[in-house]
């Protein structure tokens, strides 16, 4: 034990140190490129860093970091209006290795030429979410890509899988056990099982519609936006026409519970 | 939408209607109003994305062209106080594509832009 401790101290130190220097970087899509800053560490005053921002032939849309910092991917090949609002289908991701002065490189192979849409990255860098909004009526569906040690991009046994109309954002439950997809004209939440391949399963009662009371009605949701808790505990669906916050409890199979007293009521405007 | 990462705040961003912080209850999972950011000048219109730094120090938020919908785009950071209260950091607003005086007629659609996904580096 007393070794431990003499082993453990100066490694705590050494991560705390790296840590603490360590720049932070601030990315922006705003639909026609991408944007690149530095942060300041005391006052999170941002810098334009050079070269910025990184112009792309089509729409750019979702970003995703993987949970090292060091990988960035991006959905690109999509629809952009003159205003810079984009959208999809995007028929290709492009994927960066973000080096110590926060330019971008690109990766082997990329752009690769595979579906995006919103991106999310497991919390073991083992895969790529991409939900597609798909084209209404029709069902979205989620993409799901293997990274690869060098970061590129495989995609996994059975991909994409069936979402729901709009599938639009993706959360993922910080244990790597679940990811969360919002669908948008279906008007609810899909939640599936990620298998160590990567293969999704639908959990039982997936998809998930949350409800808010209306006099004596019940009014289905219509989700835009989803984080999970990273505690594991709690997700959160932002309703973009009732502009209320659904939340649920996450439970242990997957299955999502409105929590008592939710959705939020509405806010704003400010 | 984006919660910080310990799970105590979360950040909507609600178009039009402004910029808004809730403290999320420890114990019942709610969450509560915390502070509402006005859309402010024209320049400030219509948040469409936003970002929390995985430190939680600090919150970014991404501003489309104001309304009418011809104005530049906008970015600004906030400094999340030890109650959770957010105050603009030096700078903000930013203009990464260029500021534009609105007052001579409709922004150029070269500072136009649609900050919708945002990420900081741990």
């Amino acid at each position: 034990m007393k070794n431990l401790k003499f082993t453990l101290l100066p490694a705590l130190v050494l991560i705390g140190l790296t840590a603490s220097l360590r720049a932070e970087f601030l990315y922006v899509s705003y639909g026609k490129g991408l944007l690149s800053f530095s942060i300041n560490p005391d006052t999170g005053s941002l810098t334009k860093l050079r070269g910025t921002p990184t112009i792309f032939s089509g729409g750019v849309g979702s970003i995703a970091l993987d949970h090292t910092g060091k990988l960035l991917y991006a959905s690109t090949g999509g629809n952009v209006v003159s205003s810079g609002y984009s959208y999809g289908p995007y028929s290709s991701i492009h994927g960066y290795r973000i080096v110590g002065n926060g330019q971008l490189i690109p990766l082997p192979g990329s752009p690769y030429q595979v579906t995006g849409g919103a991106l999310a990255v497991d919390p073991f860098n083992r895969f790529l979410y991409a939900a597609d909004y798909g084209t209404y009526p029709n069902p979205g569906s989620v993409a799901v890509y293997r990274i690869e040690p060098n970061g590129s991009l495989k995609a996994v046994p059975g991909s994409p899988f069936l979402a729901g109309v709009g599938a639009y954002q993706i959360a993922v439950d910080p244990f790597g056990r679940f990811i969360y997809v919002v669908n948008f004209n279906s008007e609810n939440t899909s939640v599936y099982q990620v298998l160590e391949s990567g293969t999704l399963v639908p959990v039982p009662g997936s998809p998930f519609a949350g409800v808010t009371p209306y006099g004596s009605e019940l009014l289905t949701n219509d989700p835009i936006s989803i984080v999970a808790d990273p505690n594991g505990r709690f997700i959160y669906v932002a309703d973009e026409n009732l502009a209320n916050i659904v939340s649920y409890s996450a439970t242990s199979s997957g299955a999502l519970s409105q929590l008592p007293g939710s959705p939020t009521a509405p806010a704003g405007p400010w | 939408m984006a919660i910080d990462p310990f799970g105590h705040y979360l950040y909507v961003d609600e178009g039009v209607a402004g910029f808004v912080a809730f403290r999320i209850n420890i114990v019942t999972g709610l969450p509560e109003f915390l502070q509402g950011i006005s859309v402010g000048s024209y320049f400030d219109n219509n948040p469409v994305g936003v970002c929390v730094s995985p430190t939680g120090k600090f919150v970014y938020e991404g501003n489309a062209n104001g309304i009418p919908e011809d104005g530049p785009m906008s970015l600004r950071g906030f400094k999340v106080g030890p109650t959770g209260i957010l105050t603009l950091v030096p700078g903000s607003p930013y203009f990464p594509l260029g500021a534009w005086d609105f007052t001579t007629g409709p922004a150029p659609q070269s500072v136009q832009g649609y900050p919708s996904s945002m990420v900081v580096t741990p």
